[in-house]
């Protein structure tokens, strides 16, 4: 048959738009954020602020490992390499879990104050669909370890799950310990 | 014109065999044709949407003369409530999706959409949230905040019962739902078009669709992050709409009209792109302007999302912005007229039949231009001051959405019935029904525009004698009654038709779309060779051309290359050129599974049972990797 592989399959166009929808979803928790601090008094209020720095830095640089692993992991597909794309996608299943546990704690440490101000409420639910995200990230790369697959399809879909959880991470980075500090 | 070659018995046989779902009751739940859940949504919501009509009905026996007893003012609130959320959620935007699944394929000349198995779960979705709200009226904690839900009304303090938790988890079962189908939707036009069908040759229809779902993509989220937020407010007590804990009610009403607004749009979008499509073949000519027409769907689609603010007038918003918001609104009016130009120069210029989905869309037209002129009359912010809240708005959003919606899906359900059943619907009777519900429309909602200016407010169940209310009133009432004739004239007219109309053939109304190039009803598969398009109106214009190459892949792909195999082609996004052949997912039980775990955590949530909650999160979790890991290695 005379086709060819296309750039993009289906299966990263749906991706793609269900992607869209999803980053919508928390965008419009960080406009609630930012909605929400207009008309408070302080912004985080006295006696309350964000999750720790460092865990934040450490989720930082976890994204960066992850969406890079699984970048390799969809380039060794093209070329066919079924031991390192195993690797990748083992990796970026690590990655995944380890910034999962980091970003339920930090929702952990919202949760005590959560009833009392918006603030804590608001916080703990951007780092909630971030952690939700990296649980995902975990299914999807262990799914493939486990199988053993390595189509391009599937190494695209992952590689473009870490591309969504950047787009998640960054504006709840920033929102949360850059402007929260800068208060 | 298209070459769709017939190809032998034998292809049609494997064809079919590869492309049906299985026989039975657990074929029934596993299916994923395209067909087949199209189908399903359209008759669900079609359904709901009686269930709406009947507490429409009830709304108008409570209001027919001064101080009647038929609702109390607590029944009254949840009657409303439920008629505007099921009229809005269950019925315009899901009927409408259902037509695109339906027809978008055919009309594009693809086999099925691209992951028939979302699909299969945005249909059971659809009706676990559907069953969700439902079952608040069993339980008689039926939501009654109004289908905008405004917190503080609507918080855990105003709201204490269970009525609110049905509306919240449902509705966001639903947009999830919603989602789902766009997203197919918009993959499959973008992808999966017939070689040939450049973008400038797609049906009107199926642009309405690509809009429609890319407007879903980025709208719905906003009312499911909304609805998730109160409902953590309720459940757990986070103040994010309660001033005492710095929260801000104000914060739902912007992400609400996000949603809302554009929402008025997902469903006139399409609504219109059916109207174009009716118009264009009883007028047997082209759609005049058809670049316009594309231009000013598009315009509309993005204007509508700079509109919400026009719902807050009344909440106290800075001056320029009310100025800008104002002109926003107007400016919509500009494309709205492009498309009703279009329209009449078409039939103006055509040798227009006056059958009955033409009779329907010529309602619309009359309708559509009253309420759009009513539309441009709220858009100015010291008018909306006077009429806000007032029978006038009431009148006017039923101009837009009974008018522009109602009147164009049953020019739809009319038009596209020979397709579905094989059988053309009865002439006389489809006339009839139409006429009783124009009339019947007219006479009920005209008298609620006086009703307005003479200061009757909605949402309040009753009134005294002596307003110079009474006669309005009771005409408003008795219309209703017209109405609800004429929709029962014409289900018994498809009731009958189904078994007894004319057998229809492919292309009962000489239409010029690919969806007439299939058999009626369509086989399991679509289309035996792949069609390819040379013109805009393909099945009127002469034939095409075939080069060497597309000539191979739709002569290879008269029968499966590997058996079993659901083979699509997938051409490029703008001139729908052959880039490969995809392989689509077949029948499965898990998109059941999975969204039958997922109604059951939500109705976990609803009754605080957190442990069946969570249990049935985890099976979602389980169904979704049970559905979608791959069976080998590849
Ligand atoms: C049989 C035809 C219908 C009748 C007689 C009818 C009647 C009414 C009436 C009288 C109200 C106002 C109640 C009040 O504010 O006191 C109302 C509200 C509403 N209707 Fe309809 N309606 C019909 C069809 C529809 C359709 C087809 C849609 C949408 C596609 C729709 C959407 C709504 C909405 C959104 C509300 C506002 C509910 C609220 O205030 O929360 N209606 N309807």
């Amino acid at each position: 048959m005379p086709v060819g592989p296309t750039r993009l399959a289906a299966s990263s166009w749906g991706l793609l738009m269900g992607g869209v929808s999803i980053a919508a979803v928390h965008g419009s928790f960080v406009f609630g954020f930012f909605f929400l601090s207009t008309g408070a008094g302080a912004w985080p209020p006295e006696g309350m602020g964000p999750p720790s720095a460092l865990r934040g830095l450490a989720t930082t640089g976890l994204v960066v490992l992850g969406a890079g692993l699984a970048a390799l992991a969809w380039r060794l597909t093209a070329a066919g390499s079924l031991a390192g794309v195993r690797s990748a996608h083992v990796g970026a299943a690590l990655a995944g879990g380890a910034a999962a546990v980091l970003t339920s704690l930090d929702v952990a440490s919202q949760i005590p104050e959560a009833v009392e101000h918006a603030y804590p409420g608001t916080v703990a639910l951007l780092h909630g669909v971030v952690a939700a995200a990296f649980g995902a990230a975990v299914v999807i790369a262990a799914v493939l370890a486990v199988t053993r697959r390595v189509r391009r399809e599937d190494s695209a879909v992952l590689a473009g799950w870490w591309l969504l959880i950047a787009v998640l991470w960054l504006p709840t980075y920033a929102a949360v310990q850059i402007w929260s500090r800068v208060q | 014109m298209t070459a769709t070659a017939t190809g032998t018995a034998v292809e049609h046989a494997v064809l079919d065999r590869t492309w049906s779902s299985r026989p039975g009751i657990v074929g029934w739940l596993t299916a994923v044709n395209h067909k087949q859940i199209g189908l399903r949504f359209v008759v669900t919501a079609f359904g709901f949407m009686l269930v709406g009509g009947v507490l429409a009905g009830l709304i108008r026996l409570q209001l027919i003369v001064p101080r009647a007893e038929v609702l109390g003012p607590e029944a009254y609130n949840q009657v409303f409530t439920m008629h505007g959320t099921i009229m809005m959620f269950l019925f315009a935007v899901p009927m409408l999706e259902g037509l695109g699944m339906y027809f978008v394929p055919l009309m594009i000349g693809a086999r099925d959409l691209p992951f028939p198995r979302l699909n299969a779960f945005g249909y059971w979705l659809y009706l676990g949230g559907g069953l969700i709200l439902m079952w608040s009226f069993v339980t008689g904690s039926v939501p009654d905040g109004g289908w905008f839900a405004y917190p503080t009304l609507t918080g855990p303090e105003f709201s204490p019962d269970r009525g609110l938790d049905f509306w919240l988890l449902g509705v966001t079962m639903l947009e999830v739902s919603g989602i789902v189908g766009a997203l197919e939707l918009v993959v499959v036009i973008l992808r999966h078009r017939a070689p040939g069908m450049t973008l400038s040759r797609m049906p009107i229809f199926v642009w309405s669709i690509l809009l429609q779902g890319g407007m879903i993509l980025l709208a719905f989220p906003a009312i499911i992050a909304a609805s998730l937020m109160l409902e953590i407010e309720r459940k757990f007590g986070v103040p994010f709409y309660d001033p005492t804990g710095e929260g801000n009610p104000l914060l739902w009403q912007h992400l609400f009209w996000i949603f809302g607004h554009p929402e008025v749009y997902i469903m006139l979008i399409p609504a219109t792109g059916v109207v174009s499509a009716v118009v264009q073949t009883f007028a047997r000519r082209p759609l005049v302007a058809y670049p316009l027409v594309v231009a000013a769907l598009t315009a509309i689609a993005i204007l509508s999302f700079g509109l919400w603010v026009h719902h807050m007038f009344a909440v106290g918003i800075p001056m320029l912005a009310l100025a800008l918001f104002s002109v926003a609104s107007m400016l919509i009016a500009i494309p709205s007229g492009v498309q009703v130009f279009s329209w009449l120069a078409t039939i103006w210029t055509g040798r227009v039949r006056w059958s009955t989905p033409m009779l329907f869309v010529a309602g619309f037209i009359v309708i559509f231009v009253a309420g759009g002129i009513t539309g441009v009359m709220v858009a100015s912010a010291p008018f909306d001051w006077q009429v806000h809240d007032s029978f006038f708005v009431v009148a006017h959003f039923h101009y837009v959405l009974f008018g522009g919606v109602v009147f164009p899906i049953f020019a739809a359900l009319h038009y596209w019935f020979p397709k579905w059943t094989g059988r053309v619907p009865g002439e006389a009777l489809g006339k009839a029904s139409f006429w009783i519900m124009f009339v019947g429309f007219n006479v009920a909602f005209f008298p609620q525009h006086f009703l307005g200016f003479l200061g009757m407010p909605r949402r309040v169940y009753t009134y005294d004698p002596g307003l110079g209310w009474e006669g309005h009133n009771l005409a408003s009432s008795l219309g209703t009654g017209v109405l609800t004739l004429g929709i029962l004239v014409f289900m018994v007219n498809l009731a009958v038709s189904a078994s007894r109309g004319r057998i229809a053939g492919p292309n009962p109304w000489s239409a010029d779309t690919l969806e007439w190039a299939a058999a009626s009803p369509p086989p399991s598969y679509n289309f035996g060779e792949l069609p390819v398009v040379g013109a805009r109106e393909p099945l009127w214009a002469p034939g095409v051309d075939l080069d060497e190459r597309t000539r191979a892949v739709t002569t290879a792909l008269r029968a499966p290359t590997a058996p079993g195999a659901r083979e699509q082609l997938a051409t490029t996004v703008v001139d729908a050129q052959i880039v490969e052949v995809t392989r689509l997912a077949g029948p499965s039980i898990w998109p059941l599974l999975t969204a039958a775990a997922v109604t059951v955590a939500m109705v976990g949530v609803l009754v605080d049972a957190w442990t069946l909650a969570v249990l049935a999160g985890l099976g979602v979790v389980v169904g979704l990797v049970a559905w979608l890991a791959p069976r080998s290695p590849a």
